[in-house]
């Protein structure tokens, strides 16, 4: 029914295949984006940037500043009212895996754990043995796979998240985005996380775009830090992260990570005055 | 199992106490035993006149079943059409009002008319009343479904019959169910008021024991489609707990 049905049935090596979809990210080339609500209301205004193919960006900004909606633009859930936002012009015309992540789980109640994870292979047409073996395996990556036959209303918030993440890995996106996903968890269960975000961005090597208001988890998490500006409905300044590539629960004692939300957070501060 | 005693031990003690008062009031001759009948009287019809109300209950259980299903049926069916197309929204939903606010005991007289005397006419006035909550919940619950999941459908190129399906329709199975319980009340009032002039089961019987002065009778006849509606509401909420059990809060397990 879709193209990605089809796809997994072409005649390209199943490795060559999955290396093809793990080494690309999708790039993101926005210029000159606006997007006005029906009230009038602005939050987006003459928006340019350009995002690398598998590359780690992090959107922050106070909250209000229009980060959702730039997320939500990208994702193709809202046209822009003007500008040209062009995802994966590279790939050309053909089908592009896009996934999003909600701030809360936002998982289908009534299904089980494993039944939520399918559900975007379901949608795109492909087969059940692909299905369950595809959610069995970012199950597995997440550390949910003893939890697959659970009701979402027996999971912990984490593992709804968890649960989430799962769902939106399972299509093995080329460009995943994330809109204050952790927010709502507790401070351990976030920080983990965050690291296991890194990491799996480490293994998959697909772009992502991650919205947040937290300063420390965006200097954690992305390799380059875009800040809105709720003045302007724009970027306020772009911060490539010194860190190192691979990053640990020690990274946030070093000194670049405690300089980097240092600068960051008088940046913040000039913004909000 | 003190919380369940209490639960099951109250409502049996007000029943008890309401029947004593009652008993002894009528046989004190304080209220007249013609306009309202002691409970023993009222228990000794429904043995006696069993053979009479049985036929009756279930002639009346049946049309109630049969326009129950197609309130149903038609019910959830017409909120899908009216929810997949705004112009037939906007042109019928209206029109749907209709049923809630008709007089049925107005137009009984009608139905008979077009249906002839029995069980048709009887599942008409039965569905007229009970097939609005069906339409009117089911369309709440349609549109309720949650903004975040309908862009998790669309974002994964979703059609609308997977939509309808997969989130649409599982949504609204909580208020569905709301609308059915109020749907299943309303099918059993509606079919003894068809029954009143139709000529068939218990509303007949009502009719006619009213007709003869026999208030035991009416209030054993009242009783049975009562007691008619109670199981259907029951039996309905059997089949919500079924469904709803493992994720919905309405029907969450107690701990």
């Amino acid at each position: 029914m879709s193209a990605f049905g089809s796809r997994n049935e072409c005649s390209t090596p199943k490795e060559t295949r999955k290396l093809i979809a793990m080494s690309f990210g999708l790039s993101i080339h926005a210029e000159k984006i606006s997007q006005q609500f029906a009230t009038g209301l602005m939050p987006i205004r003459d928006l340019s940037f350009i995002c690398a193919p598998g590359e780690f960006i992090a959107l922050l900004g106070p909250s209000g500043c229009g980060k959702s909606t730039l997320l939500r633009m990208i994702a193709g859930l809202r046209k822009p009212s003007s500008g040209t936002l062009a995802v994966g012009q590279e790939q050309g015309a053909s089908e592009k895996r896009v996934s999003y992540v909600f701030q809360e789980a936002y998982l289908l109640p009534w299904r089980k754990v494993l039944e939520n994870v399918t559900l975007p292979l379901e949608l795109l047409g492909a087969s059940r043995v692909e299905r369950e073996f595809k959610a069995r395996t970012v199950l597995e990556r997440v550390g949910l796979i003893d939890f697959e036959s659970y009701y979402p209303s027996e999971l912990s918030g984490g593992m709804k998240m968890r649960v989430s993440l799962a769902r939106s890995l399972v299509t093995e996106p080329q460009l995943l985005l994330l809109d204050e996903p952790f927010a709502a968890l507790d401070e351990v269960t976030r920080l983990k996380l965050d690291q296991e975000l890194r990491d799996l961005w480490l293994e998959a090597k697909m772009t992502v775009v991650f919205v947040t208001h937290s300063i420390s988890e965006a200097a954690f998490l992305a390799d380059r830090i875009v800040m809105l500006s709720k003045k302007t409905s724009g970027i306020a300044q772009e911060l490539t992260n010194p860190l190192p590539r691979e990053r640990s629960f020690a990274t946030r004692a070093d000194s670049r990570f405690t300089e980097l939300t240092q600068q960051l957070f008088s940046q913040f501060q000039e913004l909000e005055a | 199992m003190k919380v369940h005693l209490k639960k099951v031990g109250l409502p049996v003690l007000a029943f008890i106490a309401v029947i004593s008062v009652w008993e002894s009031i009528v046989r004190l001759g304080w209220i007249s035993a013609f306009i309202l009948p002691e409970p023993s009287k009222v228990w000794s019809s429904l043995i006696e006149d069993w053979p009479e109300l049985w036929v009756a209950l279930k002639t009346t259980t049946f049309s109630v079943g049969i326009s129950f299903f197609l309130s149903v049926s038609i019910g959830i069916c017409s909120a899908i059409l009216l929810f997949t197309s705004e112009m037939v929204l906007l042109a019928l939903y209206p029109y749907t009002i209709f049923f809630q606010t008709v007089p049925i005991i107005a137009i009984a007289p009608l139905l008979v008319i077009w249906f002839g005397y029995g069980v048709p006419a009887v599942v008409a006035s039965a569905f007229i009343v009970s097939v609005f909550p069906v339409i009117a919940s089911t369309l709440t619950g349609l549109l309720s479904a949650d903004p975040a999941l309908r862009d998790l459908f669309k974002l994964y190129r979703a059609s609308r019959t997977q939509s309808m399906v997969k989130l649409y329709l599982p949504s609204s199975i909580p208020y569905i169910m709301n609308g059915l319980r109020i749907s299943g009340g309303l099918a059993v009032i509606g079919a003894i008021v068809g029954e009143f002039l139709g000529g068939v089961g218990i509303g007949s019987v009502i009719d006619v024991a009213r007709a003869q002065q026999r208030i035991d009778k009416v209030f054993a006849s009242v009783l049975l489609a009562s007691a008619l509606g109670l199981l259907l509401i029951k039996s309905i909420d059997g089949v919500s707990y079924w469904l709803l059990r493992h994720w919905h809060p309405s029907e969450a397990k107690e701990s």
